[in-house]
């Protein structure tokens, strides 16, 4: 019994030295964006002396933050919602379906988990400008859409074979579409695993960086990460104390998010992961 | 009783055009289904994935650059010359390799080790654990310039006014020698909340009364760690240790933020490599050849890591 207090106090010192280490960077950010500039180079360490509120005026104004923002929710928010819409149905048909077709389809979007995003950049460029979706928010949702939805058809199929087909054939018998039986019965049986993928793609995209790095050059259309990273490496370069403040800037959102939402990021991520 | 025989085969014959009718009206139902339900998003995904993925593997046996707007079959001269010529492809390459190897074995190994410790019941565990995950919901490009601040900045005045930290300064971002730790370092911090969240899932999965049979018959509990746990956990530290390969060889955004491929190209990336191959000398054709070679590289490691996923699946 006093082995097993000692062990676990033991354990309370040593894990916690190390998640406070792990966070240490998060508290630089925060201490030194209200700063000036002077004081983030001299005393970096320091605990501001004053509310020192300037660089969040200057990088507010300069990064043009409610757009930047408005950007990356827009093209989070709609992709999401378009993978689930697609991923759901499309999920839902081939896992209920047996025949050759159905399988052929499900290997079909099995090259998309195995084959990069590397080898596809280049070319998938020059065709989103011939199609006129480069350069535009609805052209990227719509390449999100592409790009993500196969993942997540697997792990809906997955979910589909867990249900009884029951449930939709005396649905079906009572008169009801295919269309309405899947929106009314199936779908609300999926929420478990739709919430899985809202979770797992939101971070994926809100976070992605080389996909808008490659198709968005407008300054008006860049998300956050992308709008962030082309000042700290233009008008922030060594003004540590507007970089420090945009960088804490961009963290924010899913910083949030995260705190609110822990328990089902940590779950979602780890099930999406495993399962998939 | 004469007469039933062909009324019998009539009756029978009309039962079956009947359910035969009725099985086309439910076969045409089916491929209508079928259509809506499936085909968008296959449309979508063979015009943005398939056609730019067969076309890249065309590209990568053209000359197609800026200058030049007419596109021409050149054969394998783009793959020999990467073999031959190219003094940055196969550098950055090795460099890829050096990181991979690195954030793998330490992302495993001590994701596995917090992983353990986090199993255990002591205080505030959840808040720790919480506390590590952080830096996963952070973009890795942002987190790239946050380690930018720490390395440049924040580590050198701590080295400075504490003698205990001294070791804190070195050029973690200068030296050639160094600057692929420090990039393994901030893929770690970012990293390791993902592994050790699903190794903690790994190890809270094993059957209890394994243990507990294990503990009756005498294994202490290291023994039980390396005996039991170890290897009913193992499946789930090979599928984390494959996604994490191929993810790492994947590696940029860190690596644009933090180091933009410096100091000179000591810490270039096959992908960045690429990227600017691609867009800084609009060599597309050659840079497509590069590209086709990594992804080679991680199908290869894809493909083990959802083999082990579905056999484990199989348990």
């Amino acid at each position: 019994m006093k082995a097993k207090t000692i062990k676990s106090a033991l354990l309370t010192i040593v894990m916690g030295i190390i998640a406070l280490l792990w966070i240490i960077p998060v508290y630089y950010l925060v201490i030194n964006a209200f700063k000036p500039l002077k004081d983030v180079v001299i005393r970096t360490g320091a605990f501001p002396t004053t509310l020192f509120l300037q660089n969040f005026i200057d990088v507010w104004k300069m990064t043009d933050y409610p757009l930047l923002f408005a950007n990356s929710f827009i093209i989070t928010s709609c992709s999401v919602a378009l993978i689930v819409l697609f991923s759901s149905m499309a999920g839902y048909k081939l896992a209920r379906s047996s025949g050759k077709v159905a399988n052929l389809t499900i290997l079909y979007f099995l090259v998309a988990l195995v084959i990069p995003f590397q080898s596809i950049m280049i070319p998938l460029v020059k065709l989103m400008s011939q199609l006129h979706l480069a350069n535009s928010k609805i052209g990227i949702i719509i390449l999100y859409t592409a790009l993500q939805s196969p993942m997540s058809i697997y792990l809906y199929y997955g979910a589909v074979k867990c249900i009884s087909p029951s449930l939709e054939e005396s649905a079906t018998i009572d008169g009801a579409g295919p269309i309405r039986t899947f929106f009314s019965i199936i779908f609300p049986l999926l929420s478990p695993m739709t919430s899985t993928i809202v979770i797992l793609n939101t971070l994926w995209l809100w976070n992605d960086f080389l996909l808008p790095l490659v198709l968005i050059s407008d300054a008006t259309k860049k998300t956050i990460p992308l709008g962030t990273s082309a000042l700290m490496f233009g008008s922030f370069m060594n003004k540590w104390n507007l970089g420090i403040t945009s960088i804490l800037l961009a963290t924010i959102p899913m910083l949030v998010v995260y705190l609110v939402l822990q328990k089902y990021i940590v779950k979602g991520i780890t099930e999406g992961s495993v399962k998939g | 009783m004469l007469n039933s025989v062909p009324n019998k085969e009539k009756e029978k014959a009309l039962a079956f055009s009947f359910l035969k009718r009725n099985g086309n009206v439910k076969q045409r139902e089916n491929r209508l289904t079928f259509l809506i339900f499936v085909a968008p998003i296959l449309l979508l995904f063979t015009l943005l994935f398939i056609v730019p993925l067969v076309q890249g593997i065309y590209y990568a046996f053209t000359d197609w650059d800026a200058v030049n707007p007419v596109l021409n079959f050149v054969g394998l001269k783009n793959f020999v010359k990467i073999f031959t010529i190219d003094s940055n492809f196969i550098p950055a390459m090795g460099r890829t390799f050096y990181f991979v190897i690195f954030n793998v074995f330490l992302s495993n190994i001590i994701g596995m080790l917090f992983a353990i410790a986090f199993t255990n019941d002591f205080r505030f565990n959840n808040i720790f654990r919480s506390m590590i995950f952080i830096p996963n919901v952070i973009s890795m490009v942002i987190g790239g310039f946050i380690w930018q601040f720490m390395f440049l900045k924040v580590m050198p005045q701590a080295a400075a006014n504490n003698s205990l930290l001294g070791f804190l300064d070195q050029s973690w971002l200068s030296d050639s020698n160094i600057v692929m730790f420090s990039i393994v370092i901030v893929s770690l911090w970012q990293g390791l909340g993902f592994m050790m969240t699903i190794f903690i899932a790994g190890l809270l999965g094993i059957d209890g009364s394994l243990i507990e049979a294990g503990t009756i018959d005498g294994a202490s509990g290291w023994q039980s760690f390396w005996k039991i746990k170890l290897p009913a956990v193992l499946p789930t530290v090979a599928v984390g240790a494959f996604m994490n390969i191929a993810g790492s060889f994947k590696i940029f955004d860190t690596v644009f933020s933090l180091t933009n491929g410096g100091p000179g190209r000591s810490s270039e990336v096959a992908m960045l490599e690429i990227y600017r191959e691609a867009y800084a000398y609009k060599n597309f054709g050659y840079a497509s050849a590069k590209a086709v070679l990594l992804a080679l590289v991680i199908i290869i490691f894809t493909i083990i890591q959802l083999k082990l996923t579905s056999d484990k699946e199989g348990y």
